[in-house]
Formats: structure tokens, C-alpha cells, sequence
């Protein structure tokens, strides 16, 4: 029995492109029998979390990724694979939207040297910039760029994204690919490129074209896709689609199995660190400064102020807590300085330690 | 001088319940867009309170089981000039008055048609039964537009001859004065033409200027205004009908430019400027769309009007796939009012243009079969959109 | 109002180029096409050197709605041929 991931799906979080929600997708995967599924919404992470939850809730491994535009408008698909590869992958995505216009993000390329550990790259759809290279007759710049990814991404990172969606010129463009990796030994990956989960979406598909490009469906001839191939296929039917080229298919569980980081799971939340002066730790610059306060509130430290200082210590100490508790002192004493009404800072902390971390900011 | 008036009310209603006879005895509005602000048109007689000019709003409100129809001014146009061009065809001197107003001077017809009563029966027949015609013979047009309102529909209706008398004790509302005139004449209590006659005509002119005269002219039954047929310019139309409709802007443009290519190598046209020019398209599934272009100087020459009519569809497009295109350059004259060069791109056009012309004599053909390969929509996934062959214009 | 000149308009058509020509084609159960008869000549399908569709203009009365294949024939001539999968017509259609 044919196995398949599909490695490159768009949700409605693409937005005013993809044309079904989250949770379509993840079930039709589910009930097609796909192995995994990636999602990789155009320029953001907004569907990630929502992604995660509902494909664990049915037990299918999802992939967190997204197709990131390059500057030049072309597209790169990215797929985390560690933690590390999501920090990466967040990295990436706010520089492109704070580099560029927030309307229209664009990376600059560059930027993927720095930021490639723990990703996975895919050559993209046909407005990749490799299959462009290609398709302007322009070889050796394809082979460059190639190469400049796998030195970026390291070997085994980077692999030729392959799709045939039945459009004229999609099979000239995987023969042209697959020589393009005969020659340099990159693997081949077969994807779809869904925007939806079902066939009969691609009418909703084509509105929302449309409706981006601010056309009538007449109009928006050019900017529509051809067909309605675009949807979630089962794995059979790309192994059909891909019947001289199996180990593009092949590759994908390949790829599945290396992005084992769930966002639901993999993801722990780390509290920040404090730069403390010379001398001190965190904790003990905390202690320091709770002891100067409580003289100034009490008078002196007496054994019971001894006792509860120390309960309390001890349990900064286990939870880690002592420097989310500094930031949030230097907050406050910021607030002070600009004068702002702190009913607006809302500590909910159940320790008596707050109480004289805030007293110590206070007049 | 003896006049017929032919009115035609509500032709707007009655050209589209001609189409659609679904509408005869139902409230109908008809609504015209122009920007954002839609109006009525015109109304069926049973859309009680609705009046041509309200608000569509206004309408709803007055009639709130209204049908709406969307008005298509050019065919509503195109049904009163078939119309006119029948009444000349009788050869009568035609009035455009209006949309469904018209006059016809009378004097020397009666005997080509073997007397006044077939005259008027085939004037009447020059209207389609549809439009249900009121037609009104007196001697002035004020007069035969009143026996025209008098006239059942479909029937005329001859003034006797003592026009003072029988004027008298009609309303002054039916004088072609502005709604704020016969407002005033009402609040000075000259409410019938007979005492608008019996006042002086200096406190007339005082009150109301030039409009004063007429008004107290009319109401004697003395009419000056003179019937000013036509005035016939020339025009050249040249027309394409598409197998599929066109939308993208640079295949209108090639359509264009093939319509003016034809229009400019008429003889008539030739070494001839247009000041005007009207483009005019059916529209897929919505009302007909018409473009008219005034050039700044005129034109005489292909490529600089293609350039004109382009730029201006760039800034007002079509509002939607066109069937065909209709090109009419009128305003035709003698001069450019600048020095052209006198060495256009010339030699190489005028041998072709030759070898052309050769070839249809050679061949007998009125119109030679030959096509020029022009592209359409290059870019088109489905092939035969992507060129047509385009009708060559010597 | 203008007087009609007495020339009547002459409307020409647009005429497309390449539009498709009706073809008799044998095809499996997969409708992938076996044997064309192309001139008057049954000939068979040595390959299917390449295979795209389009549906498009769904919104209009007439959508367009096709599978093309690039086959190659017994007597080496490589040619386009299409499906229209509304009527299950075969035609023949050049593709640039």
C-alpha cells in the first residue's frame, strides 16, 4: 500500500488563497491515510498552534513550516525539524515583515545562512527560485543556487520540491529538476501544493483569487490556477502521479520522520535571564535587594521576616523564577520613573516576594 | 404651419414590457446608475408616487412592491431613433423633442398620401403598436402637443381650428415652462391658459422675462417657435462582433485599432479628421456600455486615436466582457488645425496598400480575404483565445 | 438626432486562430488516448509524452473543462488532442 506526507498545504490562514480551514485538511489527511502532514501557510505561523492540536487529536504527526517569499517574489518552503529550527523559522518570518513592507513580506535570502539549523528546505512551488532559473533557461544559475542552499542547509537538508498538478509545463519542469538533482545529488521530494481539501474547493479557491488581485473572475485569468488539481490527494494517487519517480514519494516519510518537532509537545517555555551586577546570581541579587526592602518597610528582619524570606527564596529557587522576578522590578521602577498608574501592571503572584519586590520599587 | 406631435410616454416602461411582456400590469421602476447614486428612470403607471429623477430610495418607499429593472438607456435610444427615422422616412421634417417627443411638419404631405387621414394613420403606423403612440395635429407645437395628451393611445387627435378658445380653460401646466414658473403662475392665481392670456403681456415679461412672452403667446394660441429638423452630419461606423467576449484591455485595444484601421481607409475618410469619437459594446449579462470621446484637436490619423481611445479606457474600462464593438467617428472635418508631416511612415504602407488594391481587382472582390494574424490574449491557457485573425483594412 | 448615413455597418468577426477540430479517438478505461483517427488514417498512440487539464470559466454557461494529451502516433508525428470532459469529445488543437 502506497505511503505518503503531504509536505506543502495551505490552510485559510494563507490568506485570501487557502480555501480550507485547518481542520478540513487535517481530518481529510487523517481519513486519506497520509502518514504526516506539513502545513506551510504563506508568510506566517498564525494556523501552527491550531494545526498542532488538531492533528495530535486525531493522531496524525503534523509538521509546523511555512512557504516563505524571497525577495523577487519567489517562494521557498521551510519545514522545522528541532526546536531550534522553529526559533529559526519565527526568526526568519518577523525579519521578512519588519525588513520589508508588513503587507507584502520579502526575506532577504542572505538571512537563510544564519538561520538554517534545524530546518528543512524544499525548492518550492514553480515560483521557487531554482524551477524559475530553470524555466527562464537560466541553468547554471539554478545549479548555484542549489548548491548555495545544500552549503547553507547542509546535505540531507535540502531536497528538489517536485509537482505535478497537471498544469502545462509541470512535467517539463520535474524532468528539468529531477536532471538538475541527478547532477548535483540532491534528492527529489514529490508534493501537491494543496489549497484545498477537496476538489470541488477550487471554485472558492478562485474567488479568493480574484478577490486578492481586486478582479472579476474574467479578469483574474492570469492570476488563477488552471485546474483543480490543488487539492489533498490520497497517497495513491500520487504515487500514480509520481510512478517514475518513487523515490520522490518515498522521501516524504523520510522527511516526515526527521521533522519530529511538535509544537504541542517540543515547545517549553523558558523564562528569561537577568543581567545581575558583579558579584551576585540571580537569586542572590534578588535576596539582596528583598533584604533592603524589607528594612525600609519593616524596620528590621526579624525571625519571622527571616523564616518567610527563606520559604520563599527557596521556592524562586526551585521554579527558577528570580530573574522573571527582576524584569519584572526594573518594569516597575521604570513605571515609576514615567509615572504610570501601576493598577495597569497586572502581577498575579501569589508570593509574599512580589509584594516586596514592588515595595522596593515603590516611594 | 401645420404640425404633428407624436408622444410616446413612459418608453422606457414600454420598451422593456415589449421584451418582457411579464411586466404589463405590474408596478415597474425602471433605475438608472450614474455613480454611485442611482435613480429612477421611469415608471409604470402603476407605481404610484414614483417620478422620473427620485431616488431609488424614495421610489421603494413610495411603492415598496416595485419591480426594479435596470434601465438600458442605449436601447430606449436606439427604439425612439428607429422610430424617427420612420416618421422621416415619410418624409416629414423631424423634431427630436426629447426621449418619446417628437414633431413633424405636416404642409405639403397630405396629398402623397391621398389625404390628411391617411397621413396621420401612417405616421401612427410609423410607431410600433407597442409604444402605444398619442399623436396631435394643430398649428404650432404647443397646440399639437396638447392634442397629443388628449389623444387616446395609439389614436390621434386634431385641434379645431379656434385655438384661443379651445386653450382657454386648459391648465397652465401643460406650458413648457419650468416647474418653478407654473408655480408662481399658480400662487398668482393664473391657473388656466385663458387667464394667463387676459393678462397684459408687460406685467408678464416683468415677472417672468423672455419665458413671459412665451407663455402669453401660447395661451393666445399663437406659437413662434420654428420646427428645427436635424442637423445631418456625417458619421462612419464600423462594427465587430467577438465569438467570445472580450475582457482583457489589451485585446479591446486590438479591436480598436482594427475598427479604425477600417474607418480611416474609407475614401470618404481619407485626408478627413474626426472630432468624435463613440465606442460602443454589448455587454455580457449586463446593460450595453457606450464611450464617447471628444478629441482635444482632430484626428486624423489611426495610431494617435488609438492612442487617445486607450488611455481613456485605461481610466474607464468596459464594465464587463464585451460581445461586440461598434465604432462611430462623426464630427468629420476638412482640417486638422496642425501641420502634419509630410513624410508618414509612407512608402512602405502605400505599397502595400497598392499590391492590395491590385489584388482586388484582380479578383473581382468587393471585400479582399485577407486577414492579418494579431494577438489577442497571448497569455490565455486556452489556446484559441490566444490570436484571431483580424479582417485587413487597406 | 443623426441621421443614419445609409452605409450599413460592416461587422467582421474575430476570428480565432487554432480553434480545436473534432477527432475520433479510442481511449481506455483511464480515458488516455489509444488510437486517433488523424486524416482518415486510424493510427495508433505510441506514447503519452505529456498530460495537463484545464477547468476554468466555471461561472459561465459553457465551462471549460479539458484534459490534453501530447501523443506521440505510429507514424512519428507528435500531435495535442484533448478531451472536453462536459461533452466527452475528442479534438485535436495545437498547443502554442
Amino acid at each position: 500500500m502506497a505511503e505518503y506526507a503531504e509536505l506543502h498545504c495551505h490552510s485559510n490562514y494563507s490568506f485570501q488563497e487557502g480555501a480550507s480551514f485547518v481542520k478540513e485538511l487535517v481530518l481529510r489527511a487523517h481519513e486519506l491515510g497520509h502518514s504526516a502532514l506539513a502545513l506551510t501557510d504563506h508568510d506566517n505561523l498564525c494556523g501552527a498552534m491550531e494545526f498542532a492540536n488538531v492533528a495530535r487529536s486525531v493522531d496524525l504527526p503534523s509538521i509546523t513550516g511555512a512557504e516563505v517569499t524571497l525577495q523577487g517574489g519567489a517562494h521557498l518552503t521551510l519545514l522545522t525539524a528541532s526546536p531550534t529550527g522553529y526559533g529559526n523559522l519565527c526568526r526568519l518570518l518577523s525579519l521578512a515583515y519588519v525588513t520589508t513592507d508588513r503587507r507584502s513580506p520579502e526575506l532577504d535570502p542572505r538571512l537563510l545562512q544564519d538561520h538554517a539549523d534545524g530546518l528543512v528546505l524544499l525548492t518550492g512551488c514553480p515560483e521557487g527560485t531554482v524551477p524559475r532559473l530553470l524555466r527562464e533557461g537560466r541553468p547554471k544559475e539554478a545549479r548555484d543556487t542549489a548548491r548555495q542552499y545544500m552549503e547553507w542547509f547542509g546535505e540531507g537538508n535540502v531536497y528538489l520540491e517536485l509537482q505535478q498538478n497537471l498544469v502545462h509545463g509541470d512535467t517539463q519542469r520535474i524532468k528539468h529538476l529531477t536532471a538538475l538533482g541527478r547532477e548535483l545529488g540532491i534528492p527529489l521530494v514529490a508534493t501537491n501544493n494543496v489549497h484545498y481539501h477537496i476538489p470541488k474547493r477550487h471554485r472558492l479557491q478562485d474567488c479568493l483569487v480574484a478577490i486578492k488581485h481586486r478582479k472579476t473572475l474574467e479578469e483574474s485569468h492570469r492570476e488563477r490556477r488552471a485546474n483543480s488539481e490543488f487539492y489533498l490527494k490520497s497517497p495513491a494517487a500520487m504515487a500514480r502521479l509520481f510512478q517514475e519517480l518513487p523515490e520522490a514519494v518515498r522521501n516524504t516519510l523520510v522527511i516526515a520522520e526527521r521533522c519530529e518537532f511538535d509544537l504541542t509537545r517540543n515547545l517549553t517555555y523558558r523564562l528569561p535571564d537577568y543581567p545581575v551586577p558583579e558579584g551576585f546570581t540571580p537569586l542572590t541579587y534578588l535576596e539582596h535587594l528583598c533584604r533592603e526592602a524589607a528594612v525600609r518597610r519593616y524596620g528590621r528582619i526579624d525571625e519571622r521576616i527571616e523564616d518567610r524570606l527563606r520559604r520563599e527564596l527557596w521556592l524562586l529557587q526551585r521554579h527558577n523564577l528570580a530573574g522573571f522576578l527582576l524584569i519584572y522590578h526594573d518594569i516597575i521602577q521604570l513605571a515609576r520613573e514615567v509615572q504610570i498608574d501601576l493598577g495597569l501592571v497586572d502581577v498575579r503572584c501569589p508570593w509574599r516576594k512580589r509584594h516586596l519586590v514592588v515595595g522596593a520599587g515603590l516611594p | 404651419m401645420q404640425l404633428a406631435c407624436i408622444s410616446i410616454s413612459n418608453l422606457p416602461f414600454r420598451v422593456e414590457s415589449a421584451c418582457n411582456p411579464r411586466l404589463r400590469g405590474r408596478p415597474v421602476v425602471i433605475v438608472t446608475t450614474t455613480g454611485q447614486r442611482r435613480t429612477v428612470l421611469d415608471a409604470s403607471p402603476l407605481a404610484k408616487g414614483v417620478v422620473p429623477g427620485m431616488s431609488l430610495a424614495q421610489a421603494l418607499s413610495s411603492c415598496k412592491d416595485a419591480v426594479l429593472v435596470e434601465g438600458d438607456p442605449k436601447s430606449y435610444n436606439r427604439a425612439f431613433e428607429q422610430v424617427l427615422d420612420a416618421l422621416e422616412a415619410r418624409g416629414a421634417d423631424v423634431e427630436d423633442a426629447g426621449l418619446g417627443l417628437a414633431f413633424a411638419r405636416l404642409n405639403g404631405l397630405a396629398p402623397m398620401f391621398g389625404g390628411e387621414a391617411r397621413l396621420i394613420t401612417s405616421l401612427l403606423q410609423a410607431v410600433p403598436a407597442s409604444l402605444e403612440p398619442q399623436l396631435g395635429v394643430a398649428d404650432g407645437k404647443f397646440a399639437a402637443y396638447v392634442a397629443a395628451s388628449m389623444a387616446p393611445p395609439g389614436s390621434a387627435y386634431k385641434l379645431p381650428g379656434d385655438l384661443a378658445e379651445f386653450l382657454a380653460p386648459l391648465s397652465v401646466d401643460l406650458l413648457p415652462a419650468s416647474w418653478e414658473v407654473k408655480r408662481r403662475l399658480h400662487s398668482f392665481g393664473l391657473h388656466t391658459l385663458g387667464q394667463v392670456g387676459n393678462v397684459m403681456l408687460g406685467p408678464l415679461q416683468a415677472q417672468f422675462g423672455p419665458t413671459g412672452k412665451l407663455i402669453w403667446e401660447l395661451s393666445q394660441g399663437i406659437d413662434p417657435r420654428l420646427l428645427i429638423p436635424p442637423h445631418h452630419e456625417e458619421i462612419v461606423e464600423e462594427a465587430l462582433t467577438f465569438t467570445t467576449p472580450l475582457v482583457a484591455l489589451e485585446a479591446i485595444a486590438m479591436a480598436t485599432d482594427n475598427l479604425l484601421a477600417r474607418a480611416f481607409s474609407r475614401p470618404s475618410v481619407r485626408g478627413r479628421f474626426a472630432r468624435v469619437c463613440t465606442l460602443e459594446g454589448s455587454v455580457f449579462r449586463a446593460p450595453s456600455w457606450q464611450k464617447v470621446m471628444v478629441f482635444r484637436e482632430p484626428v486624423g490619423e489611426r495610431r494617435k486615436a488609438l492612442t487617445l481611445i486607450t488611455h481613456t479606457l485605461e481610466g474607464s474600462p468596459p464594465p464587463g466582457p464585451l460581445e461586440d464593438l461598434h465604432l462611430t467617428l462623426s464630427g468629420l472635418t476638412g482640417e486638422a488645425g496642425r501641420q502634419e508631416s509630410l513624410f508618414p511612415e509612407a512608402r512602405q504602407q502605400d505599397n502595400l496598400r497598392e499590391a492590395l488594391a491590385q489584388l482586388q481587382v484582380r479578383l473581382g472582390a468587393e471585400e479582399l480575404p485577407i486577414y492579418q494574424v494579431r494577438e489577442v490574449e497571448p497569455w490565455s491557457r486556452i489556446p484559441e483565445r490566444r490570436q484571431a485573425l483580424v479582417p485587413y483594412a487597406l | 438626432m443623426v441621421k443614419n448615413t445609409g452605409k450599413t455597418p460592416s461587422a467582421g468577426a474575430l476570428r480565432p486562430l487554432n480553434t480545436p477540430k473534432l477527432v475520433r479517438v479510442q481511449a481506455d478505461a483511464e480515458s488516455h488516448p489509444i488510437t486517433v483517427v488523424h486524416r482518415e488514417t486510424e493510427l495508433q498512440v505510441l506514447s503519452v509524452e505529456d498530460q495537463w487539464c484545464i477547468e476554468d470559466e466555471w461561472w459561465r454557461d459553457h465551462p471549460v473543462s479539458r484534459s490534453y494529451y501530447e501523443v506521440v502516433l505510429a507514424d512519428g508525428r507528435r500531435v495535442t488532442l484533448y478531451q472536453d470532459i462536459v461533452t466527452s469529445k475528442w479534438y485535436e488543437q495545437r498547443d502554442g
